[in-house]
């Protein structure tokens, strides 16, 4: 009897070479897509109905099919973002959005509009924000060869919010601000919740802050989003060249709800680098 | 350009066809708003087909080393044929133009005692997934849709971003890229405004070699890999 070993050698060498295994790829399908505009923040009236559309463009690639169908998403704290099928998302506005979910083609350097219309019921107990978001999908295409093999496609998450409009209660609480060491280097933590009902923009900035209370350093923090019921978590480096006399980091957010509402103070925190 | 090697096509403020690079392509949004991913490896691009056995690949001739940012970054200095400069507008991309694109070596497939060639036509999954968008925040996620049916009990498919750990791709959505706020996550910032690169390797493990007997030649199984994007 043959060692295994030697067996399952002789096995593989001829899976390979009559076509089982390894790595060849000769074409260059490349698939590429893009939407514009990429999302849209409604606000209405209980009953009202709006329509809107997205352009699916490319340019410069070949001719892709293009697959469409409502799903549902939420965003990780890091800001990861999934999507999950229509409906079974929490605050889920997709048996709300109708579009046309016929595959369609889309040209070399083309565009295709998508029209959509939200119809949001006349149901009092709606109240805040709610989301979802209509999945462009290329089409892989079949590889023509025998093995096995790994193909790709790109999805654009299009998204829709609609938010009731004049139930909004934005509100939100920064949960905590630390620095903490990881893997040798130094991090601001922050976490922030939603407390409120509709979904909240954040911006603001970091200060570093001397002894005698001058500020020395600002970083910038551009925007990002909190869900409903979400929790959002800032895991920010420190900056390289941060002079040496900080003492201090301060952190301020400003929350912006859907169409600029919020109406509290920013949200403030600070924790002293030593 | 080397057989032995993916040709990355990665498109700064141009996008192009990948043959011999000989093509150049002018790339330019008009959109008030837009968001635009690209990837070079594309729905036929990556089969595992028939090779030799051999040592373990990652030996392959190429230019430019491993999808890595400086590697990516190296070799996007060479190709782009207008200064990061002339792009100013916020909302535009310009009208930047490369003409070429960048190869890279294999990754390790080697796994349970045993090694896979990539043979001398194999050209690898190394690739990039190219995020255009003039919006503040954008994420990005790779899931298989649908795993392979007939070899999944001895095949992993599996992913990493250039600086991470290589982890098995499944149904659930693998956060590869993100933009929020001003932090990126495996992502990185080219020198062209609004654009960012995500540089993916990725490896096949065979996880069962006494499974392997049962692919045969005309074992034709599939995994379908889906980029996910968007801007919450």
């Amino acid at each position: 009897m043959r060692p295994l070993k030697a067996s399952i050698a002789k096995a593989l060498r001829g899976i390979l070479l009559a076509g089982g295994f390894g790595l060849a790829s000769l074409a260059f399908a490349q698939t590429g897509i893009g939407i514009a505009p990429p999302r849209y923040e409604l606000v209405l009236d209980r009953g009202a109905t709006t329509t809107g559309q997205f352009a699916l463009f490319t340019q410069n690639i070949k001719t892709q099919r293009i697959h469409v169908a409502k799903v549902d998403w939420l965003v990780k704290p890091d800001g990861a973002l999934f999507s999950l099928p229509a409906g079974s998302g929490p605050y889920s506005a997709s048996p709300w959005l109708s579009v046309a979910t016929d595959p369609f083609v889309l040209s070399k350097a083309g565009s295709v509009d998508t029209r959509f219309s939200v119809h949001l019921p006349q149901d009092s107990s709606l109240e805040g924000s709610y989301w979802t978001a209509v999945a462009f999908t290329t089409e892989p295409t079949a590889t023509g060869r025998t093995g096995l093999a790994a193909r790709f496609q790109t999805r654009l998450l299009a998204i829709v919010y609609v938010t009731v409009r004049g139930t909004e209660r934005p509100a939100a609480a920064l949960q905590g601000f630390s620095v903490v060491n990881e893997d040798g280097k130094r991090y601001l933590l922050a976490d922030v919740v939603n407390l409120g009902n509709v979904y909240l923009r954040f911006k603001g900035e970091l200060r570093f802050v001397d002894v005698a209370g001058k500020i020395v350093r600002r970083e910038e923090l551009r925007e990002r989003v909190l869900l409903r019921d979400g929790l959002m978590r800032y895991r920010l480096p420190f900056p390289k060249d941060l002079p040496t006399d900080a003492v201090l980091v301060q952190i301020e957010l400003q929350p912006q709800g859907p169409a600029g509402s919020y109406g509290g103070p920013p949200l403030y925190g600070e924790v002293p680098l030593q | 350009m080397s057989k032995n090697a993916i040709r990355l096509i990665v498109l700064l403020g141009g996008l192009l066809t990948a043959a011999a690079g000989a093509q150049s392509t002018q790339f330019n949004f008009s959109y008030p708003e837009y968001f635009y991913i690209f990837t070079n490896l594309g729905s036929e691009d990556f089969d595992f087909t028939a090779s030799a056995p051999g040592t373990n690949p990652g030996t392959a001739s190429t230019t430019y080393g491993p999808a890595t940012q400086p590697n990516l970054t190296n070799c996007l200095d060479t190709i782009l044929t207008s200064a990061p400069s002339t792009v100013t507008a916020q909302n535009s991309m310009g009208t930047d133009q490369m003409t070429g694109s960048c190869s890279f070596v294999a990754t390790d497939t080697s796994a349970s005692g045993f090694t896979v060639s990539w043979g001398s036509t194999g050209e690898n999954p190394e690739g990039a997934l190219l995020v255009a968008t003039n919006k503040t925040s954008w994420a990005a996620a790779a899931r298989i849709s649908n795993d392979f049916s007939q070899v999944a009990s001895f095949v992993d498919l599996q992913l990493r971003t250039d600086t991470a750990t290589f982890s098995t791709l499944t149904s659930s959505a693998t956060n590869i890229g993100s933009l929020v706020g001003s932090t990126l996550t495996n992502a990185y910032y080219t020198n062209y405004v609004n654009m960012f690169v995500i540089p993916l390797q990725y490896k096949l493990v065979l996880t069962n070699p006494l499974a392997i007997p049962a692919i045969s030649a005309s074992s034709a199984d599939t995994a379908t890999v889906t980029y996910e994007a968007g801007t919450p």
